[in-house]
Formats: C-alpha cells, sequence, structure tokens
C-alpha cells in the first residue's frame, strides 16, 4: 500500500509553486480551496491570472446586426466603472490591417487589453478574393494563451459585384469547406503565425459556387469557442450545417452562441418570436435540438429584470475614445451610456 | 545497474564523468548525459568534477532513474543535430517526427511511478535543475488535480484542511465559476 503523502510538507515552496504553475487556472481556483498553504502560495505568486478571469455574471452581451461588434452591458457596482468582468471575458477582437491589432475586450476596468500580431501570411493561390475572417479562441479558465484563425468565407454572389468574377470557375465548382483545409493559425505561445491543416469530417457544405448563393452563409461572425473546440458556421473541419426547418425564416438573422448547454443557435424570427437549437454531440453524431420556441412575441427586456440597470460598454462607440482608451480613462467614461432596462409588466 | 556506461561507439569516445549517489552508488555517464543537469554542467566548467560528483540530496534508486531519463533525451538531441544535414526535408520532418513520438511514449512510460516516487523525482531535478524532466514530472502531478474537487485533492495527497468554513466560502465565491 502507497503511503499517505503530504504534498506540502514532501515539497519545499519553490517547487510546490513549480507543479502549482502546470495547474490550469480553473485547477487553480480550485486548488486554493484545498488548505491556507496552498492558497497563501498561490496568491503570493500570482499564479492565478485573477485579473483575466472571470468573477461572476456581470454582463450581458448582444448583438445587433446593424452594429460589427457586440454590445456589452455591464452591472453597476458602487463605482459604476469599477466593475466585475463578464464571464464572458472576450468579447470582440478585430484585425485590422495594417497593422494587424488584436482587441481582447477583457478589462473594461483598465481599459481594453491590445495585442499587435505581426503580418499575417498572404492568402494562398486562388485564395485572393476571399474574405479572410477573424476568430478568436480563448478561454482563459484553461489557459493565458489565445489562438487567432484566418477563415476564409466566399465573397458572396452578386450580380454589381465584380470581385466575384474574379473567382476561378475551377473554385467555383471545388467542394467547401476543402479538405485538406490550411488555415492560418496565430498562436500567442510561439508568436507566430503557422500553417495548419485540417481533415474534414463527414459532407461538404456544397460548391463554392452554390454557397455564393446562399443567404446563410454571409460572412459574418458566427463562430463560439466551448471546451476547446471552435465551432463555425460552415467553417469547422467537420461542417455543422445549420439546424433544418430553418428556410422558412428566410432573410432572417441567425446567431451562434454558447451556454452552459452547450453550443446553441439562435434567431429571432419576423414575428419577434425566438427560436433556440442546442448541438448535440454524442456517438460521432451531432445535429442541432430544437430547445426553445417562444410561443408569443419575446418578452425582451424580461432577460434583465430583476439585475437592471445596466451600463453600456460603448464597444462600437466612436473611433476616438477607443484609441485612446488606454491612458484616458476619463474620455472613455463620457461615451458610455446609461441604459435602463425595465421590468416588463 | 551502477554502471550506466555502454559498448556504444560514441559514448566510449566521449568524456565520462562519474555521479555518486547518497547512498555511496556511483554511476558512469558520457559528459552529453551529465549536462542535461545544470548543475552539473556548471560543476564541469568550474572544473570540480575530479573524483567523481557526489549528489547527496539523491538516492541511487532515483538517481538510476533520472540518469535513464537523460540517457534518452541526449540521444535524442543528439541525433536531432546529427540528422539535419543528411536528409532532405521531407525525410528529415518524418524522423522528426518519428524521434518526437518515441520521446513522448518513454516519457510516458517513464511515468508510470508510484507518488513518493514521482515526488522525489521532482525534488532531484529540481535539485539537479534539469528542466526537461522538473517540467515533466510537475505535470504529471498538476495534471492529477484536473477535474478534482477540493476535498479530493485534500484526500489523494492527504492534507490537512486549515481554513474555517467562512474563508472556505469566501474562497469559492471569489472564484464560483471555478466550482461549477
Amino acid at each position: 500500500m502507497e503511503c499517505p503523502l503530504v504534498l506540502a510538507r514532501l515539497l519545499p515552496d519553490d517547487v510546490l509553486a513549480d507543479v502549482l504553475c502546470h495547474v490550469t487556472p480553473r485547477g487553480l481556483a480550485v486548488s486554493r480551496c484545498v488548505c491556507g498553504a496552498w492558497r497563501t502560495l498561490i496568491d503570493d505568486r500570482c499564479l492565478l491570472r485573477v485579473d483575466l478571469l472571470p468573477r461572476s455574471r456581470a454582463g450581458l452581451v448582444i448583438s445587433y446586426g446593424g452594429l460589427l461588434y457586440p454590445e456589452l452591458f455591464v452591472r453597476p457596482s458602487e463605482d459604476p466603472y469599477d466593475y466585475d468582468m463578464p464571464n464572458s471575458v472576450v468579447l470582440d477582437h478585430v484585425l485590422q490591417r495594417p497593422p494587424p491589432t488584436l482587441r481582447l475586450c477583457a478589462q473594461p476596468r483598465y481599459g481594453s487589453v491590445r495585442a499587435t500580431l505581426p503580418d499575417r501570411p498572404s492568402p494562398g493561390v486562388g485564395m485572393e478574393y476571399f474574405i479572410d475572417n477573424t476568430y478568436l479562441a480563448f478561454d482563459p479558465t484553461v489557459s493565458s494563451h489565445y489562438e487567432v484563425f484566418l477563415i476564409p468565407s466566399i465573397p458572396r454572389k452578386c450580380p454589381l459585384d465584380r470581385e466575384v468574377e474574379r473567382v476561378g470557375s475551377d473554385m467555383l465548382r471545388s467542394e467547401w469547406p476543402p479538405s485538406p483545409w490550411i488555415l492560418s493559425v496565430f498562436s500567442s505561445r510561439t508568436g507566430l503565425w503557422e500553417e495548419r491543416s485540417f481533415i474534414r469530417e463527414g459532407e461538404a457544405a456544397g460548391t463554392v459556387a452554390d454557397m455564393q448563393l446562399d443567404w446563410r452563409y454571409l460572412p459574418s461572425r458566427h463562430a463560439e469557442y466551448w471546451r476547446g473546440a471552435l465551432y463555425i458556421i460552415v467553417g469547422t473541419y467537420r461542417v455543422i450545417k445549420p439546424s433544418r426547418g430553418i428556410e422558412m425564416f428566410q432573410g432572417q438573422e441567425f446567431h451562434l452562441g454558447r451556454s452552459d448547454k452547450g453550443i446553441c443557435f439562435a434567431l429571432l424570427d419576423d414575428k419577434l418570436r425566438m427560436w433556440v437549437w442546442i448541438l448535440e454531440e454524442s456517438c460521432e453524431q451531432i445535429e442541432w435540438k430544437l430547445r426553445h420556441c417562444s410561443e408569443q412575441e419575446l418578452a425582451f427586456p424580461r432577460l434583465s429584470s430583476d439585475h437592471g440597470p445596466w451600463i453600456l460598454s460603448n464597444i462600437n462607440g466612436d473611433d476616438e475614445t477607443e484609441d485612446d482608451d488606454d491612458d484616458d480613462q476619463e474620455g472613455s467614461r463620457k461615451t458610455r451610456t446609461r441604459l435602463e432596462i425595465r421590468r416588463r409588466q | 545497474m551502477a554502471s550506466a556506461g555502454s559498448g556504444d561507439e560514441k559514448a566510449a569516445a566521449a568524456a565520462m564523468i562519474t555521479l555518486i549517489s547518497s547512498d555511496n552508488e556511483k554511476f558512469e555517464v558520457t559528459e552529453a548525459t551529465a549536462t542535461l543537469s545544470q548543475t552539473i554542467r556548471h560543476m564541469i566548467e568550474d572544473g570540480c568534477t575530479d573524483g567523481g560528483v557526489p549528489l547527496p540530496n539523491v538516492t541511487s534508486k532515483i538517481l538510476a532513474r533520472v540518469i535513464e531519463y537523460c540517457k534518452k533525451h541526449a540521444t535524442a538531441a543528439a541525433g536531432e543535430e546529427g540528422s539535419s544535414s543528411s536528409f532532405s526535408d521531407a525525410a528529415f520532418l518524418e524522423v522528426d517526427r518519428a524521434f518526437l513520438e518515441e520521446l513522448e511514449e518513454f516519457d510516458d512510460a517513464f511515468l508510470e511511478v508510484d507518488r513518493a516516487t514521482l515526488f522525489d523525482l521532482i525534488l532531484a531535478a529540481n535539485y539537479l535543475d534539469i528542466k526537461g524532466l522538473l517540467n515533466l514530472t510537475c505535470q504529471k502531478v498538476a495534471d492529477s488535480v484536473k477535474g478534482k474537487t477540493p476535498e479530493q485533492i485534500r484526500e489523494m495527497y492527504n492534507i490537512v484542511n486549515d481554513l474555517t468554513p467562512e474563508e472556505e466560502a469566501e474562497i469559492r465565491r471569489e472564484t464560483q465559476w471555478a466550482f461549477e
């Protein structure tokens, strides 16, 4: 029988700290609860980057069709500008050209975190007219490192748009997404862009020409990062098509999101009814299950009825304040709008 | 087990270092193997390895395992250096991958030890300053904590909980998401 071990006594603090350095942030948060010595060690050496981690569900993210980024609403505390971070730490990112800058709206308290990425690799042959969308894969409870995926989407077919004509006919006939799919991925761990090959499991979504005509595949952000996998509508190496039956919602915009149940697919129909499907994965099967359909017009304000008012953190605000938000807290404070969401009677 | 020397021509040609465990057992290893340890590397640089390197903190049982690790990883490092010029890129990548896979398999098998040995290996890696071995062994312990509750961790490592219920509640509240 193995002798009982006392880890704290067997390993000197420095060595125990080495061990704890290898524990994920989630594991570290749990380890703080093990005993006083562990908590002191983790806190004194700042092993857990609490500044990057969610503390409570204090925010609400709403995507609007007309706005580039989702808006963040935060719950006011005593100091309205000293609030906890939302559960979803990273709200959005943008890769500008040039220079490519990754904007992580991670710390409203200190302004957003900026990271400058090296020049992105040039697109492959035949892919020049495809639009590269950037997707951030970051879960600070797992690692403080992140990856940025450049995923090309098909330029939309539009009679007035000559760009589309430049996509070669061979390309139009080819399967989408291709297999293998070589994607450019930036890793904050290495600080470099690398090419990563993805092999598609299962059938393609269609040909490039088919996809150009399909309104569902507009090049916009439809992605979520959950449990180590990046889910992208027509974009993962396993193609997950939108749920069946949504053809009847022609023209309605859908959103991909996540909840504690997993990846969800939601849309608001023209009668303001909300439909939510959850992605169920079991035994190699992957399918959307309809979980919710509000029978009547959505009581939208109910979302926050018990917790309002909320402060709008002006992510889509004017560029001037965005540019100087690192130092000029006063400037960005002024742009925040107070928004009251009233209880629906 | 006491003699770590081998019939390998390269090894025989290289300078040999004698390591002496806490229980006075002598191990003869190549310089390439020994210098995976920064501690020993510095001793060699300072010219104080004549008559053997005493390692009073490491038992023969653990030193034998540490040397096993160093030999494998020193060989892999030498192989990588040697092969880079003699293969085409593709062939080199293939060899590289095979090396890495073999090394990973070795590491996995190497870690199949009881917890007391694992802790002794961590202490030895720390004392001898062998980065790769320290990372490997620390990761193994870190992995054992993954997905466990504080109660399970305490039980596993026989740790007495000296936090008051209030303190514990406070810690849980601070990082509620980790306990969901």
